[in-house]
């Protein structure tokens, strides 16, 4: 039994996931909405790992989505630099980007992180929004798709694979940082910040590295919705409902698993899109859904059932 | 016998309380050294300024000859300064084996490029760690919980374990805060064994606590 | 040149005015829970909207104002008892995913119950415009700015003097022992609820004439109230309204001098230098963490 780890379990499941169902619901509607949960699920990942692993708040993630995706728009567009190389480039930036506004913001608590990151995330829509002859505004810009080895990446289907792919790594990548002794010290944070700095732990500078990686887990989720979707705007990809997103996925699914951020995602991704039948009830049902998940499942949705599941077992 | 660690004219006062004033104290290398008085006579408080949570108003505060004064406890934990806390102060949400990892720390220096990729040396270091948790697990007689989580673990295994958490820094100097405090006479007993197997092993032991009796019979000084 | 920087200075207090209620809101219901309320904009909407609607029916504009009030206040007494007093083992982070939610819940019921289009409210003193050092100002600001001297007031009185103020500053300090000294610590934070919300409905209603409302108005206004009172210093009425006041002159001046199209952004960028020099904010008060 030893060897089904939760990390194991879920990589295998994920591979499954993302190699069947192509095969079990064939339409490209099907595979795009897939898509958005990979590119998302990279992104809820990255977060929670700030979040539910180092205890940080950002309400301003999605600045970093933006990061990414406008990278792939802009630079082949006005910079003549190829898509493939600006997913890289935008990876940079943010990372760039991070390093900046985490030294002064990561030293505060609680509630004052979430204006500060909530106000980074605003500046990056108001820049993208304002900034229309690199931009194009409000009305956002579309993005070239990339060629890789002389093709040119357009259909669904091989966006499906790409971001599925990227997915499967990024989800064994957070493995390794969660087994890791930087990811016992990023608990430790959570835990007892005292306790951690008066063992060794420099509290800055993990949060300051988690800060870092989060940016660039949630800039290559950005590049790849912009280079999937070949359109982006600032709200789409920067705005504060973003963000808004991001967090809900991770706090619904449940913090500190990284499993659990992928399913949150899904239902994340899942819900307006069967949120739909409702028509103008959407926002209503929506809201709804939200505080029900949160008053009836507070460790998340992942950690409830599971525990259920425990519950009718023994 | 080399003084260890040294306190002159320390003050500290909290908004007009003065919680420290002018305390001055020299403790030579491996002794047990106590300090006692009553509660809010300010021995938590200087504790704190030892391990560099507070900084004084006033005084110097030096190990092993050096000024720490104003250095930030991890830089401290990196010189041989290590410990426990009067109000618990355990990662709730990990494992008993996890906590004492994490006291491993300092001692685990995988880039976190290799860590992003479990290379090799990540997953030995890993190893390492935990063999050195387990170890010191034993040590302090909590091998039963290994694998438990802190939050289902009782009082008194919370105060051992945080005493295997400051020692798995390898310390020169340990400073333990009440380690005794709600413990049972049985508890206590292992208590004070475990200190004494503490200093034996060359450890400096500076000492907080409120039973007179396990002070007489431990301490090689006492304030 | 003179005339510009009156003009900003009474835009920005005008909107300060309607930051300060919302973050006053904002800074009672965390005071009381310690819940950040991301709905505090939608109960001035919903105080708005409610009252253009129901004026619209034919009812006088004051009685159909109150009705906004009590609209908001309802909203505020169910968003603690319906939703957040069921989730007391959330995390902080869960927290905030529930009153965004209840926030998206409200937008929700706007748009189904009203519209979504764009409405006023006929400004109470006419669209006159009064001349001040050249600089021209609507009636309607000095209202606003009358409108939250009064309830600021009130509320300093009523926290002051009443019992049940002394009781919300007893369960901010302190909940266990507000409860062991007798406190009714339930009946409490639902005046707190009730309380913010209805302020937060009149600050709406205030700011109709000015701003315009629509259902979806709530989120920006949540935004900027609870970045008003994290610049403040959280728990303080008294940052609560300096926040704000700071944060509509910033805006205005920001916009006016140098580009109106990052008028918001001067707002944040704002935060993020004075959180940088002072963690606690402009006028908290520094806590230390005991061990």
């Amino acid at each position: 039994m030893k060897f089904l780890t939760p990390r194991i379990l879920t990589v295998a499941l994920l591979v499954i996931v993302v190699a069947l169902t192509p095969v079990v619901l064939q339409s490209n509607y099907y595979l795009r909405v897939m898509t958005l949960i990979y590119v998302f699920g990279l992104a809820a990942i990255g977060l929670n790992l700030l979040m539910g692993f180092a205890g940080q708040v950002s309400l301003g993630h999605a600045g970093f989505v933006g990061i990414g995706a406008y990278a792939v728009g802009i630079a082949p567009t006005h910079l003549g630099i190829p898509g493939l190389y600006a997913i890289v480039l935008g990876a940079g930036v943010s990372a760039a980007v991070a390093a900046i506004i985490g030294k002064p913001i990561l030293k505060l608590r609680g509630h004052y992180l979430a204006v500060a990151t909530l106000g980074f995330g605003f500046l990056v829509a108001l820049l993208l929004t304002n900034e229309a002859s690199w931009t194009g505004g409000p009305d956002g810009m579309s993005v070239p798709r990339p060629v890789i080895f002389g093709t040119r990446i357009r259909t669904v289907e091989q966006w499906y694979w790409i971001t599925g792919g990227v997915l499967i790594l990024g989800t064994i990548i957070a493995y390794n940082i969660a087994s890791s002794s930087t990811g016992r010290a990023l608990r430790a944070i959570h835990d007892s910040e005292i306790a951690a700095h008066t063992v060794g732990v420099d509290i800055a500078k993990q949060k300051f590295k988690v800060f870092v990686i989060s940016a660039v887990y949630a800039s290559l989720a950005g590049s790849l919705l912009a280079l999937s979707n070949g359109h982006i705007t600032p709200d789409s990809t920067a705005g504060f409902l973003r963000s808004v997103e991001l967090l809900t996925m991770v706090v619904l699914g449940g913090l500190g698993s990284i499993a659990s951020s992928i399913l949150g995602t899904a239902v994340v991704v899942l819900l307006p899109q069967v949120l739909t039948v409702f028509h103008e009830y959407e926002h209503l049902v929506l809201g709804l859904v939200m505080m029900l998940c949160i008053i009836l499942m507070p460790a998340g949705v992942v950690p409830t059932i599971l525990r259920r599941i425990k519950g009718r077992a023994t | 016998m080399s003084t260890l660690l040294e306190i002159k004219n320390v003050s500290i006062s909290f908004g007009g309380v003065q919680a420290v004033r002018d305390v001055s104290l020299s403790i030579p290398e491996g002794v047990v050294f106590s300090i006692i008085g009553p509660n809010g006579a300010g021995k938590t408080t200087l504790f704190n300024i030892i391990s560099g949570l507070y900084v004084p108003q006033a005084g110097a505060v030096k190990l092993r000859g050096a000024d720490i004064v104003g250095k930030r406890p991890d830089l401290l934990a990196r010189n041989g300064l290590s410990r426990t806390f009067q109000n618990l102060q355990i990662f709730t949400q990990m494992s008993a084996i996890e906590n004492v990892m994490v006291g491993r720390h300092i001692h685990e220096r995988t880039s976190t490029v290799a860590q992003l990729f479990s290379l090799p040396n990540v997953l030995r270091e890993n190893r390492a760690s935990r063999a050195a948790a387990t170890k010191l697990l034993t040590y302090v007689g909590l091998e039963k919980y290994i694998d438990s989580m802190a939050s289902a673990m009782p009082y008194g295994a919370l105060k051992r374990l945080e005493i295997a958490r400051a020692l798995a820094t390898d310390p020169k100097i340990i400073l333990l805060d009440e380690p005794a405090a709600g413990c049972n006479a049985t508890e206590t007993a292992d208590v004070e064994q475990l200190i004494r197997r503490i200093a034996d092993t060359g450890v400096t032991v500076l000492l907080i606590e409120h039973d007179m009796k396990l002070i007489m019979r431990i301490s090689d000084r006492i304030l | 040149m003179l005339s510009d920087l009156v003009q900003y200075a009474a835009s920005g207090v005008t909107v300060g005015a309607i930051y300060a209620l919302i973050a006053l809101g904002f800074t009672l219901i965390y005071n009381s829970t310690h819940v950040a309320n991301f709905a505090q904009g939608d109960f001035a909407m919903l105080g708005a909207m409610t009252t253009v609607f129901v004026a619209a029916a034919g009812v006088p504009v004051v009685a159909a104002g109150i009705l906004g009030i009590l609209a908001a206040a309802c909203a505020g007494l169910l968003l603690y008892r319906a939703a957040i007093s069921f989730a007391k083992n959330s995390s902080v982070l869960g927290l905030i995913v529930l009153t965004i939610g209840a926030a998206i819940f409200l937008k929700g019921v706007a748009q189904i119950v009203f519209d979504k289009r764009f409405h006023s409210l006929p400004a109470w003193f006419g669209t006159e415009p009064i001349k001040v050092l050249d600089a021209t100002i609507q009636p309607q600001s000095f209202v606003v700015l009358a409108g939250a001297a009064v309830i600021v007031f009130a509320l300093v009185v009523f926290t002051k003097k009443t019992l049940i103020g002394k009781g919300i500053l007893a369960i901010s300090q302190n909940q266990l022992a507000a409860t062991l000294v007798g406190i009714n610590v339930t009946t409490i934070v639902t005046l707190a609820f009730v309380i913010s919300a209805a302020i937060g409905g009149t600050a709406g209603i205030l700011a109709t004439p000015i701003t315009l409302t629509s259902y979806d108005a709530g989120t920006l206004l949540s935004l900027k109230g609870f970045a008003a009172a994290m610049l403040g210093g959280m728990g303080s009425p008294m940052g609560a309204v300096i926040g704000g006041l700071v944060l509509g002159l910033v805006e205005a001046f920001g916009g006016g001098l140098i580009s109106s199209a990052y008028k918001d952004a001067f707002a944040f960028l704002a935060i993020l230098v004075v959180l940088a020099l002072r963690p606690q904010g402009l006028v908290g008060s520094f806590v230390r963490e005991r061990v």
